[in-house]
């Protein structure tokens, strides 16, 4: 199996799971210091979440993808079940003003970051199967529009804005390469559009964080202070940085030094240059998840590969783009280098399932090299 | 068409990828003039504390405003000018708003506004009709000091605009400060604002240039105040000039005069060169090597005790005449004369006293009173502090520091005692200096009437003086001592009982009814 898996995509993985770990402990240290007593609390929790996110990978990665499309049904019940299992007092945890963690003694595990993958899964599932009734839009798109919908509004009332609008655009992506009829795609947009803005607009804070990112200095000690602390770290990097472990704002600067805001404090310390290197390492796995997908030939392993080079490639922009101040602040992770089990578990699984798609196509890929090769080529001189 | 469409998405994607990398380098490479601000990560100047603790600096936070010209149009331009220069308080002139009209990328259209101030500017601002051009101003937030005490001034200093020491222990500590160390001083600033308002007051009825007053406790030679004038408003940049950013009482040298006699009676008491009951008889004048020195009158018969009393040049001269150069010399090396005094302090003078070498036959005598001689108010106090210490030189002491002190013995014990003893008469009837008298506290002190040599070195100015007067206080137990120096007289009065014996005896009245230090708290 492993003979057939692509190594450069394990790699590059394997590589982002090991600089996670440093730079979780580098950039929280002092924060864990403070709250837990203890400068290691996070950085063996994220050496734990490490650990499981590889057996889990691991694990996809010899689980054969087709069968996903059996567990299709339970799966999707048992994450409406967990999602709605969060409203339960005693069971659901409140941090930050959200209510998105089920609490399980040691960790805080947060159904919304594996409903995105399950979405996905369902999706490439559903639109694959029902790849003739497309077009039909009683039939065919609203019963897995509504699905996503539904999970949207659960997710969008946890106070998981960032990630419900996450799952949605996963979906329209999904909904749009699987085949989905623009006019529909576009019609369902422009009606939910409203909604969507009256729901931002109702909840004050919402409104506030979103436009405080156009001028953070307007509230430099009150909404816009996240980012104006972030600019610092940019501004203090320089191409080569400050040295591993010498970032200065995340000593009590940044509220969030190890999560929302870990890239800033790895540009403060690595420089522009490695900074900018770790962006390439993430472009490289989107392009190398893209590519892996083109090459399967079956079209339920293609949609749930573009759906995860999706979901990889949102959140990388996502927490890239709210760190340095192009898009609202919003709480998406950084895929492996973030702190927080959920996200990395679940990215590791879909990393999995990408190793696992990779290894299937491995055979035809010998046997229909060439005639793949030539495909890529005129598809990107299109 | 999965594949087509896919590609449109991988397109998407790369595409803001791309605009991810063109920002992050952009905030790495040229990140907005504000992000390098001082607020967020900082560490507070250390604080320069007075002998009970309380704080003689504040750190306060200052803000600049800044225009960034180029981003501007010429209609912006306009409105700027009339809303700024209209603006109340008369921030702004017209003519600071010159600057708008170049083209420059960034200007400080005003600098050091308070919290109020800026709070006005931004309402005024952010209530413009149209849209700024992006980081077309701003505020950029200072961290500044702010003095209470303008009696500490000289000593304390100020910081520059961008919080770097620049005079003072602000400046000789500036490294120490930054780190956030904290300095605790032996200043008292009650003492010190008593001693400059009655030094102000003395300067102005004698018309001098300058003056200078120390007051120190005896023991470990800690400096309660150290004044001088003209001085400054450290908060205000505009007051400060060349002329008053000097510190007087340790930077500046003159002709000490007849204080130095009793450092010249201690040594010719304790080289045993003269015997108390011994008299010298004085005619009004003598003439040494062809140089006449003179008296105000003839004093006939004196003991050594008058010579003091009356401050008497040819007694005095006649005592010099038995010294040997070279021990006398050494004296005055010792006592920390033609030695830069070791204080925190930058700008200390050397002051002036030739080497032994240059030294003519004329030497001993006229440095014996005090004239081919510069000092210090600063090392008149420390030679001071000698006699009234048993003869024990000691460096200063102006900030706690748990430093190895210099200290060693120059004089004799009972040479000092009888010296102390013999200055009480000149506070009293036929001295020299009864006007520093005071009711109930026996003071043991000297007068001193300095020439001022003429810048040209062609003699002295006859019509200008120094005025000086030098105290220990209780005389009985020494504690204190007091040095009041008045310089460049162009008064009619300009002698050191005239002038500087009142302003030494108003402080210390004033230190005995407006503070503690003589009702048993140190």
């Amino acid at each position: 199996m492993f003979s057939k898996i692509d190594r450069p995509l394990l790699y590059a993985v394997f590589f982002l799971m090991i600089v996670g770990v440093l730079f979780v402990f580098s950039a929280s240290s002092y924060f864990s210091l403070r709250y837990t007593g203890n400068i290691y609390t996070y950085a063996m929790k994220q050496l734990l979440f490490m650990l499981i996110g590889f057996m889990g990978m691991v694990f996809m990665a010899h689980y054969d993808y087709t069968r996903l499309r059996f567990w299709i049904k339970p799966m999707v019940l048992v994450t409406f079940v967990l999602l709605l299992l969060v409203f339960v007092p005693g069971l659901g945890s409140v941090r930050g003003g959200a209510r998105r963690w089920i609490s399980l003694g040691l960790f805080d595990f947060n159904p919304a970051e594996f409903a995105k993958l399950v979405v996905i899964i369902y999706l490439a599932h559903i639109l694959t199967k029902k790849q003739q009734k497309l077009q039909n839009f009683t039939f065919g798109l609203l019963p897995p529009l509504l699905i996503v919908t539904a999970m949207f509004f659960i997710i969008l009332m946890q106070s998981g804005f960032s990630i419900a609008t996450l799952l949605l655009a996963v979906g329209l992506i999904m909904f749009f390469v699987g085949g989905a009829s623009i006019k529909h795609l576009l019609s369902v947009g422009l009606l939910s559009l409203p909604v969507l803005v009256t729901f931002v607009i109702q909840v004050t804070y919402r409104k506030a964080r979103i436009l405080s990112f156009l001028n953070p200095w307007d509230d430099p000690y009150g909404r816009g202070y996240h980012l104006i602390q972030s600019y610092r770290a940019f501004a203090g990097a320089g191409w080569f940085g400050k040295g591993l472990g010498n970032s200065v704002q995340k000593l009590g600067a940044l509220p969030t030094p190890h999560t929302d805001f870990i890239y800033a404090v790895i540009t403060e310390e690595l420089g522009l240059l490695l900074a900018l290197l770790l962006l390439g390492i993430y472009i490289f796995i989107f392009l190398r998840a893209f590519l892996i997908a083109r090459h399967v030939r079956d079209p339920f392993g293609q949609l749930l590969g573009y759906g995860i080079a999706s979901l990889f490639a949102l959140h990388v922009i996502l927490n890239i783009g709210v760190t340095t101040g192009v898009l609202p602040p919003t709480g998406v992770s950084l895929p492996f280098l973030s702190y927080g089990g959920s996200s990395f578990v679940m990215f590791s699984l879909a990393m999995g399932i990408l190793l696992n798609l990779s290894a299937s196509t491995h055979e035809e890929v010998k046997e229909t090299w060439r005639e793949i090769h030539e495909d890529f080529q005129t598809t990107m001189e299109e | 068409m999965v594949n087509k469409r896919a590609t449109l998405v991988i397109l998407g994607f790369l595409l803001a990828f791309v605009l991810l990398f063109y920002r992050i380098m952009t905030l790495v490479l040229w990140p907005e003039v504000k992000t390098s601000g001082t607020e967020g990560t900082f560490t507070q100047r250390g604080i320069i504390y007075d002998r009970y603790t309380n704080a003689l600096t504040l750190n306060v936070e200052y803000y600049d405003f800044y225009i960034r010209p180029a981003r501007l149009s010429e209609e912006t331009r306009q409105w700027l000018i009339t809303h700024l220069v209209g603006m109340e308080g008369k921030v702004f002139s017209l003519q600071d708003m010159s600057v708008l009209e170049s083209t420059k990328d960034f200007v400080y259209l005003k600098r050091r506004l308070p919290y109020s101030q800026k709070n006005r500017l931004e309402t005024i601002l952010t209530n413009y009709p149209g849209k700024w051009p992006s980081d077309s101003w701003g505020f950029l937030k200072k961290n500044s000091r702010y003095y209470g005490f303008l009696e500490t001034a000289k000593v304390v200093g100020y910081v520059n605009i961008d919080n770097e020491g620049l005079a003072g222990l602000e400046f000789f500590f500036d490294e120490r400060l930054k780190k956030g160390e904290n300095l605790y001083t032996t200043l008292d600033p009650l003492v010190s604002r008593i001693a400059l308002e009655e030094l102000i007051r003395g300067i102005t009825e004698a018309s001098a240039e300058y003056g200078s007053v120390i007051v120190m406790k005896i023991s470990n030679r800690e400096i309660l105040a150290m004044v001088d004038w003209p001085s400054y408003d450290p908060n205000v940049y505009t007051t400060i000039s060349e002329r008053n950013s000097i510190n007087y009482a340790l930077s500046v040298a003159y002709e000490p005069g007849s204080v130095m006699k009793v450092f010249a009676s201690t040594f010719a008491l304790q080289e045993k060169l003269v015997r108390q009951d011994e008299s010298f008889f004085c005619g009004g004048s003598i003439e040494i090597y062809q140089t006449k020195i003179k008296d105000g009158f003839a004093h006939g018969n004196l003991r050594l005790a008058e010579i003091i009393q009356k401050s008497c040049n040819v007694g005095m001269v006649q005592v010099a005449d038995r010294f040997t150069a070279t021990r006398w010399y050494h004296t005055l090396t010792n006592l920390g004369f033609g030695k830069t005094p070791a204080i925190p302090l930058p700008g200390k003078a050397k002051g002036i006293l030739r080497s032994l070498s240059e030294w003519s036959g004329l030497s001993k005598y006229m440095t014996s009173i005090g004239q081919e001689i510069g000092v210090s108010t600063l090392q008149l106090a420390l030679a001071l502090g000698t006699l009234a210490d048993h003869g024990w030189y000691e460096s200063p002491t102006l900030v706690y520091e748990g430093k190895e002190k210099e200290r060693h013995q120059v004089l004799d014990s009972t040479a000092c005692e009888t010296i102390l003893h013999m200055m009480e008469k000149v506070v009293g009837e036929n001295g020299t200096a009864l006007s520093a008298r005071i009711e109930g506290l026996t003071i043991a002190g000297k007068t001193g009437t300095g020439q001022i040599a003429k810048e040209n070195g062609q003699g002295y100015y006859p019509n200008f003086f120094s005025a000086l007067f030098m105290g220990v206080f209780p005389a009985e137990k020494p504690e204190y001592l007091m040095v009041v120096a008045v310089n460049r007289i162009h008064g009619p009065k300009h002698t050191g009982g005239e002038i500087a014996a009142p302003i030494f005896s108003r402080i210390v009245r004033r230190m005995i009814i407006q503070t503690d230090y003589f009702g048993g708290k140190p």
